[in-house]
């Protein structure tokens, strides 16, 4: 493994998997069930953050076909996946004190919570897994790049819609009052 | 000689043997009626046990999806019940308990997900839709309008008083011509069920990869049967796991002349014209043809005969240049648009759809509102109002995502959303409208669940 493992263009990709402790699982469940979405989730406040997802595996479904052994998992896992700009480090530094990542790791087992930054940064790279297939359709753009872009798009489609049937000496004189 | 409102270029669909129980299925699920007057009675249960007993003297009467001896009856009725309404008569809480969240929660409260926003929010819906007091629907079909007058009435006089009262009531008005108010055929595309014993037109299915059509398993639609993973379909403990379906009900206001005039407005800009427009914002032409088919003028070959007009895909069309990518017809059945994995995406998302006009239609050429309330009854039937109705609605008709469009709503049917929406009609140079201008409101809905016959006979008889 090369020193950007994890990492596609800009942008690295965490993968935490983590054992829920005995007889919360339920508890887990719940706590992600009643984090608020979308503008209110606790994770947009971190705003290097492409995407995120948290969930529980309490059991290992699919182990393809004709198995002579079924596996069993010993504990639900906690498992819990984003994708940002940068490096792992600041990012653990901003979802630590900003995004109140107790509400759904203090379910897991040897968590030692956010306040100490060292031991909180310690559980999650021990419980760290390489995230070996990670593709990305725009590796080279940050989030502020891709807002960025999408509000210019936004511009031309209005320009566009405002534009329809002028000639081109209006248009001309148009596109250079709007985009000057 | 009672004349159905059957358009002639979809004749009525043959029957062969079925392998599914049809004695035990109430009628509508398996394929539409034509009966031209339909009513929508929802009721809320005043006396369990009175109400029982007003179900069992009911029973009679529900059709089921056996074949008809002797021609179409002259009135057909079907009954469903939401949560409240199962809670009202007595079904106990381990039974209760075994339905889904979605359908526990009720519409109402999904309205955010769902997309009913701003006036379409359930704070704005018509009397006794959204608020507990719908508990069961009695949807009544007739061959006129004397018949379903009669088996309403019939209805009162089996006993409703003190059993049950009327909180909402919605007649159907079916316009003979298979049109909506909007001037478009609809109600071509439906799901070819497996086992139904309804031979299906091409198109009806699901797209099979290679270039034909397969039946969807007949568990995308009915509890107690395979579905398209080959399993059985979660469904509710017995005797609802068998026969049974669930109900989406959802009465949508249409603003016909607001339609209208957008169409003629941005028709005068838009290169094609306005006829062109009006066929991009729905996929087809008002004579259903495809415009995957035929982008440039309606076919009437096409939209004459069954076997052609809803025969067609979307793999050949992956830009959007014959019919766009936010085309509301392309949006709510994807089928095997690039993207979807030729269907494997879309397999898991069908559904009946059973709706009718209701209202009359707006003059002839009028631009201007005339105050009287007219839309379309959408009703249909899925195994799963999360995995099937709810993943349509919210993340294809109320979000632009999967099909590469943003934000974007279904520029149709989609809730208006300030200045933000917009539809792309794909050409070298591309054609915006924007912003998204308001042609639905929704006016309340529900969700329900339609058991098969025997549970029916269970709920009439207490002992759930």
């Amino acid at each position: 493994m090369s020193e950007r493992r994890n990492h596609v263009g800009v942008v690295y990709s965490l993968t935490v998997v983590a054992p829920i402790a005995p007889g919360r699982e339920q508890a887990a469940r719940e706590a992600i069930e009643a984090l608020p979405v979308a503008a209110a989730s606790p994770l947009a406040r971190l705003e290097g953050l492409h995407f995120s997802r948290l969930h529980v595996v309490s059991e290992l479904v699919f182990q393809g076909p004709r198995q002579r052994h079924r596996d069993h998992l010993r504990a639900s896992q906690l498992v819990f996946t984003s994708t940002f700009d940068g490096e792992l480090d600041p990012y653990l530094e901003a979802l630590r004190t900003r995004a109140g990542p107790d509400v759904w790791w203090r379910h897991c087992a040897g968590y030692p919570g956010s306040a100490d930054a060292a031991s909180f940064v310690r559980f999650v790279r021990e419980h760290q897994i390489d995230s070996s297939l990670f593709a990305s359709a725009h590796p080279d753009v940050t989030v502020a790049g891709v807002k960025a872009s999408l509000a210019l798009r936004e511009r031309i489609v209005d320009f566009a819609a405002s534009a329809h049937g002028l000639d081109a000496a209006d248009l001309q004189r148009r596109f250079r009052e709007t985009f000057a | 000689m009672v004349r159905l409102g059957r358009p002639p270029n979809l004749p009525r669909r043959r029957t062969a043997g079925a392998a599914i129980d049809l004695a035990d299925i109430q009628g509508d699920v398996l394929r539409g009626y034509t009966h031209p007057s339909a009513a929508y009675l929802f009721l809320r249960i005043e006396d369990p046990r009175r109400a029982r007993a007003l179900l069992a003297r009911m029973l009679g009467q529900v059709a089921t999806a056996e074949p008809w001896e002797g021609g179409t009856p002259a009135t057909a009725l079907h009954v469903a019940f939401t949560y409240a309404g199962l809670a009202a008569l007595g079904v106990p809480a381990a039974v209760l308990d075994s339905f889904p969240p979605e359908f526990r929660d009720g519409m109402a409260a999904r309205a955010d997900r769902l997309g009913d926003r701003g006036p379409s929010a359930p704070a704005h819906w018509e009397p006794g839709l959204g608020t507990g007091d719908a508990h069961v629907l009695v949807t009544v079909y007739a061959v006129d309008d004397a018949r379903l007058g009669q088996a309403r009435e019939a209805l009162r006089g089996v006993g409703a008083a003190g059993a049950v009262k009327i909180v909402h009531e919605q007649r159907a008005a079916a316009r003979g011509d298979g049109r909506d108010h909007f001037g478009f055929f609809d109600g071509i595309a439906q799901p070819h069920v497996e086992g139904s014993g309804v031979a299906p037109r091409p198109g009806d299915g699901q797209p099979d990869g290679a270039g034909r059509w397969r039946p969807v398993r007949t568990g995308e639609l009915l509890h107690g049967y395979e579905d398209e993973e080959g399993r059985l379909p979660a469904a509710p403990a017995p005797p609802f796991d068998r026969n049974g379906t669930f109900v989406v009900y959802r009465k949508l206001a249409m603003d016909v002349a607001a339609f209208r005039r957008f169409v003629a407005d941005a028709g005068r800009r838009y290169p094609g014209g306005p006829d062109v427009l009006a066929a991009k914002i729905v996929g087809r032409w008002p004579d259903g043809t495809p415009l995957v088919r035929s982008p440039e003028r309606p076919d009437p070959r096409i939209a004459a005969d069954p076997r052609a007009i809803n025969d067609f895909s979307y793999a050949a069309d992956g830009d959007g240049l014959r019919c766009p990518l936010g085309a509301h017809i392309r949006r709510a059945n994807p089928r095997d648009a690039p993207g979807f994995f030729r269907g494997r995406l879309s397999r898991r998302h069908r559904i009946v759809r059973r709706g009718r006009p209701y209202g009359p239609p707006l003059a002839p050429g009028a631009t201007e509102d005339d105050g009287v309330d007219r839309g379309l009854v959408f009703v249909c039937f899925n195994a799963s109002i999360w995995r099937q109705f709810e993943t349509i609605q919210a993340l294809w008709i109320d979000d632009g995502d999967p099909f590469g469009l943003g934000p974007d709503k279904d520029f149709l049917i989609g809730e208006p959303h300030g200045t933000d929406g917009k539809m792309t009609i794909h050409g070298r140079p591309p054609f915006f409208l924007k912003p998204q201008p308001r042609f639905v409101t929704m006016r309340g809905g529900e969700y329900l669940y339609r058991p098969g016959m025997g549970a029916l006979r269970r709920l009439a008889k207490g002992g759930v």
